[in-house]
């Protein structure tokens, strides 16, 4: 999720990526914003992301992460996992549906 | 991403984990605000916005501390933590940590200072170029290495002419006396002079000789000299000019043939300050066996080919030389040769050394059993909550390391310690010692040594706790989870192995404190209390024969008017020394007259020039005829005193008077016979020896007598020495006094390995002994703790307090008779190593054993009666309500 905002957004800072999570998820995943940090950091470490210091809207330090070509590959390969994974089961869900 | 740039990235984080932090808590705050904003956007008062933005924000330490786990590396953090809590377990129980690693410490440090020792002296290779290519000759008779000595100048010459698988060859003309005195404003200093033949640096490869050095024309007495690098610099200010110029020694001039490379030493003879040609034209005595001498393989030649080669030139010397008695030269690897007296006190006390080592190493398992079998709860619990038994082991191992660690470190200090007292006491006792030094290798091996130990106690106790079920331990309690029998008995016998050891130790201090007590009981012959000697080297050019003659009677009479000097003389080689001119002497009179006196029929027939008072300084009483006096002189007939030993075996069935009057030839003179004097030993091991002594006037031309002057006093050697100096000077003051020193000291110098011995093994077998009951008392102490409830309760019901006392000295005396029958063997195995160097005593005297094995047995039990006492001043009430709240 966070790599397709950052992929489709741009380089943002988290509380950006929050509120971007926020307006696609139509509020359905309301979690604490702070666990997102927790995930840039993950990303940050398998190398999917990076990230440097610069002024937010208000003028403030923030961090702003972007994509990396590492990352656009894995969001790719995760897209197609995933795609594959929801077919399977939609495929399995309308054939039980038959069924019934 | 690939394993290992992923592995660098993770890396990355873990370092920067805390910047990492800071940044994520600004990123938070900044958020906050943000969000504050957009709720005050939708009307929120501030405080709200605040309040909400912090809702929605959530628990952010909870973050931060999952992207702290997150960025560091697991199993360096639990290392990390693992450390940390050993120190803080060393914090907790300092005494304990001491004890350990005071106990490493001693027997790694003791293990690398010896070491450093074996190293230099056995391992490490001659400081020459190619040294495996250096070989010594020897003249013996044909495959009886025991009959092995130095080589004749006919000999020598006869090799260097005959053989070819030699690159080059040399003799060494070793004496201890040569030497020449330099004299600069008015202070004069001794030189260490060698004399060599002409292939002597080419021999060593010692590096380029700065000038030409010596070549065979200079083989015929011409006085050169090659300085030492040292003696250059120290006494000639390193001048560039001076080889080729004349430099005066002893009164002559020399010419300067070169500067030998810095730090050439002789391998012989050690140090030199210089070396001169040797007369090799000259020494064409096919009997007098004088020269040192060494080769140097060609290059592509084995020793084996070599000594096959010597075989036939030892043939041809036979047909060329028929009167010499040992016909056959034999070539042996010089570094064997050199260190062949080395090799077994050094092997003995590398195995004593080693069993410190085990004592040590025993110790501290036993201790860290003791301990951590009494942790055996916590680990239990620990278990019970989850930690993997893996977790606990590594714990436990890397506590073990921590404290090899810093024994390791304590182990060094000790090593240098430990060094610089071997290097003073080992300094004349062994050869090469002046080569010793603390060593990169000795380094490495106490490193070596740490890792084992640490993994070697390390692993006892962290296979106990392994094998022990948290379920079990937690049931049966703290108390009887450790004191399983089979523990009590490892450590009982970890206790016992311990009380072998420091036996086996004990019983070699012993052995040696015996011999060395026997060689202060041989009857030497002579005195050496109160009494000095020196040296005093009078040059030939300004002191030729007759005045040498003279010369040495004055000095003698000038140092008996110092006040306190009962008598002073001289003689070519202190009695007690060793062997020197064994010259075969003819009987000319008497019942065997037409024999001789010979070494080869197995007597150590001794020749000495003397002048002076030197019976009387030496305390050798004359018992029939008279001692050398005025009478004595060039214009008389060559005359000789003889030991009694000598009279005894020369003129049989005589009284001793009977020797007087008859006649005796050596040294090519004919000699009457004037005085019969004591035997005196040939060495500090007694061996016994047939004199004759020649009267130095009588005898002053047929060379230049080094001889060393005997003076005997009322007072200590070194307050006569400035008296003595200072009549010396008023003779002549460009003489020098050199090697003064106390009789008592020349002859202990001749038991110095033997003391060597003594004073290492006696250290070792003192750090085992006290090591051992340091085991024996743990282990007792150890088990009176554990023991208390059940103590109280014997104590409650009417035991006694002997009852209880003896519970615990019985259990000491079980461990005690172990160790004692397993260390008597162990001793006895050593004795293989001790027997080389005992005198008069047998490693396995009974005496010494029971004597040993008292004394191990009295220290025991002083280490057992501790904890007997405490047992039995148990309080029956507190023992029993102690016993509850374990």
């Amino acid at each position: 999720m966070v790599l397709q905002t950052l992929d489709s957004m741009g380089p943002l800072h988290g509380y950006g990526i929050a509120r971007r999570i926020e307006q696609i998820s139509d509020d359905l995943l309301k979690l604490n914003e702070g666990t997102v940090y927790a995930s840039l950091m993950r990303l940050q470490r398998e190398g999917w992301i990076s990230s440097t210091w610069g002024a937010s809207e208000n003028n403030r330090k923030a961090k702003f992460y972007a994509i990396t070509k590492a990352g656009r590959r894995q969001l790719t390969r995760e897209t197609e996992n995933w795609e594959r994974i929801a077919g399977v089961i939609g495929r399995l869900l309308r054939s039980a549906g038959q069924r019934a | 991403m690939n394993r290992l740039p992923r592995l660098f990235s993770w890396l990355g984080f873990a370092w920067a984990r805390r910047r990492l932090d800071d940044e994520a808590r600004r990123e938070f705050e900044s958020h906050l605000e943000l969000l504050t904003d957009h709720f005050v956007r939708t009307g929120l008062t501030p405080d709200e916005a605040r309040a909400a933005a912090r809702r929605q924000l959530g628990n952010t330490t909870l973050v931060r501390e999952e992207i702290h786990h997150m960025n560091g590396v697991g199993w360096l953090d639990g290392l990390w933590e693992d450390l940390r809590y050993a120190m803080r377990q060393i914090r907790h129980s300092p005494g304990f940590a001491a004890v350990v690693i005071l106990t490493l410490g001693l027997g790694i440090g003791g293990t690398t200072a010896m070491f450093s020792v074996v190293d230099a002296i056995l391992l490490s290779p001659l400081p020459y170029e190619q040294p495996s290519q250096l070989v010594r000759f020897y003249q013996q008779e044909p495959d009886k290495p025991d009959t092995r000595t130095v080589l004749t100048g006919a000999h020598f010459s006869y090799l260097r002419e005959h053989s070819s698988s030699f690159e080059d060859v040399a003799a060494i003309a070793n004496y201890s006396e040569t030497g020449l005195d330099l004299v600069r404003e008015g202070r004069g200093q001794r030189l260490r002079v060698l004399r060599v033949s002409s292939g002597y640096f080419d021999t060593l490869r010692s590096g380029s000789v700065n000038g030409p050095g010596f070549d065979r024309s200079d083989e015929t007495g011409i006085k050169r000299v090659v300085l030492s690098d040292a003696l250059w610099r120290t006494g000639f200010g390193a001048g560039p000019s001076l080889v080729g110029t004349t430099i005066r020694l002893s009164g002559e001039s020399y010419d300067v043939a070169g500067i030998a490379s810095p730090g050439l030493d002789d391998p012989l003879a050690g140090p030199v300050d210089a070396w001169m040609p040797y007369n090799v034209a000259r020494d064409t005595n096919e009997e007098n066996n004088s020269l040192s001498a060494v080769g140097r393989l060609r290059n592509g030649v084995s020793l084996d080919q070599a000594r096959a080669e010597l075989l036939s030139i030892s043939r041809g010397m036979k047909e060329r030389f028929p009167a010499a008695r040992l016909s056959a030269v034999a070539a042996v690897p010089l570094q064997d040769d050199l260190v062949a007296p080395a090799r077994e006190p050094l092997g003995l006390l590398s195995i004593a050394v080693g069993l410190v080592l085990l004592v040590a190493c025993v110790n501290v398992a036993n201790l860290m059993l003791v301990r951590s079998t009494g942790r055996a709860h916590e680990f239990a619990v620990r278990a019970a909550l989850g930690s993997g038994r893996q977790r606990i082991v590594r714990q436990l191992l890397v506590e073990s390391l921590v404290f090899a660690s810093l024994g390791g470190l304590a182990g060094i200090v000790f090593a240098r310690l430990g060094l610089d007292v071997l290097t003073r006491t080992g300094q004349g006792a062994l050869p090469r010692f002046d080569e010793v030094g603390f060593h990169p290798a000795a380094l490495a091996f106490a490193g070596i040594a740490t890792a084992a130990t640490a993994v070697a106690f390390g692993m006892v106790p962290a296979f106990h706790v392994a094998r022990v079920s948290p379920s079990q331990a937690m049931r049966q309690q703290s108390r009887s989870a450790t004191g399983s029998r089979s523990q009590q008995r490892l450590r009982a016998a970890l206790a016992a192995v311990q009380l072998a050891l420091a036996l086996t130790l004990l019983v070699g201090a012993g052995v040696l404190v015996a011999t060395v007590q026997r060689l202060q009981q041989v009857d030497l012959g002579f005195r050496t209390d109160r009494v000095l000697t020196f040296e005093v080297n009078l040059p030939t050019v300004r002191y030729p024969a007759p005045r040498r003659a003279e010369f040495q009677e004055a000095m003698a009479r000038e140092i008996r008017t110092i006040p306190g000097v009962t008598a002073a003389g001289a003689i070519s080689r202190l009695p007690g020394t060793g062997s020197y001119h064994g010259w075969n002497t003819a009987i000319r009179t008497g019942p065997l007259a037409g024999t001789s006196v010979r070494r080869a029929d197995g007597f150590n027939i001794q020749q000495r020039v003397v002048s002076g008072d030197v019976f009387a300084a030496l305390g050798v009483p004359v018992l029939a005829g008279r001692a050398f006096d005025e009478r004595d002189d060039s214009n008389a007939p060559p005359r000789a005193a003889v030991s009694a030993s000598f009279a005894r075996r020369a003129f049989p069935n005589l009284p001793l008077d009977g020797a007087i009057g008859q006649r005796i030839a050596a040294g090519g003179q004919e000699l009457d016979i004037v005085g019969v004097v004591g035997d005196v030993v040939l060495d500090v091991y007694g061996a016994p020896a047939l004199v004759v002594y020649h009267a130095h006037r009588q005898f002053a031309d047929d060379r230049n007598w080094a001889l060393s002057h005997v003076v005997a006093g009322s007072l200590p050697p070194e307050r006569l020495l400035p008296a003595v100096r200072d009549a010396v000077a008023r003779l002549d003051p460009e003489l020098v006094v050199h090697r003064a020193s106390s009789m008592a000291d020349v002859v202990r110098l001749g038991t110095s390995r033997e003391r060597f011995a003594l004073v290492l093994m006696g250290a070792f077998a003192g750090v085992a002994l006290l090591l051992s009951m340091v085991g024996l008392y743990g282990v007792l102490a150890y088990t009176v703790r554990q023991r208390t409830q059940e103590i109280g309760i014997r104590l409650a019901l009417g035991a006694t307090t002997t009852q209880v006392r003896g519970l615990v000295l019985r259990q000491a005396a079980v461990v005690l008779a172990a160790g004692l029958a397993v260390g008597i063997g162990g001793a006895i195995a050593l004795g293989r190593w001790l027997s080389s160097l005992a005198f008069q005593v047998s490693p396995s005297d009974p005496r010494i054993l029971a004597f040993t094995a008292a004394v191990l047995t009295l220290t025991g039990l002083f280490s057992a009666w501790l904890p007997a006492r405490r047992a039995s001043r148990v309080e029956p009430k507190t023992a029993m309500r102690e016993g509850e709240t374990i």
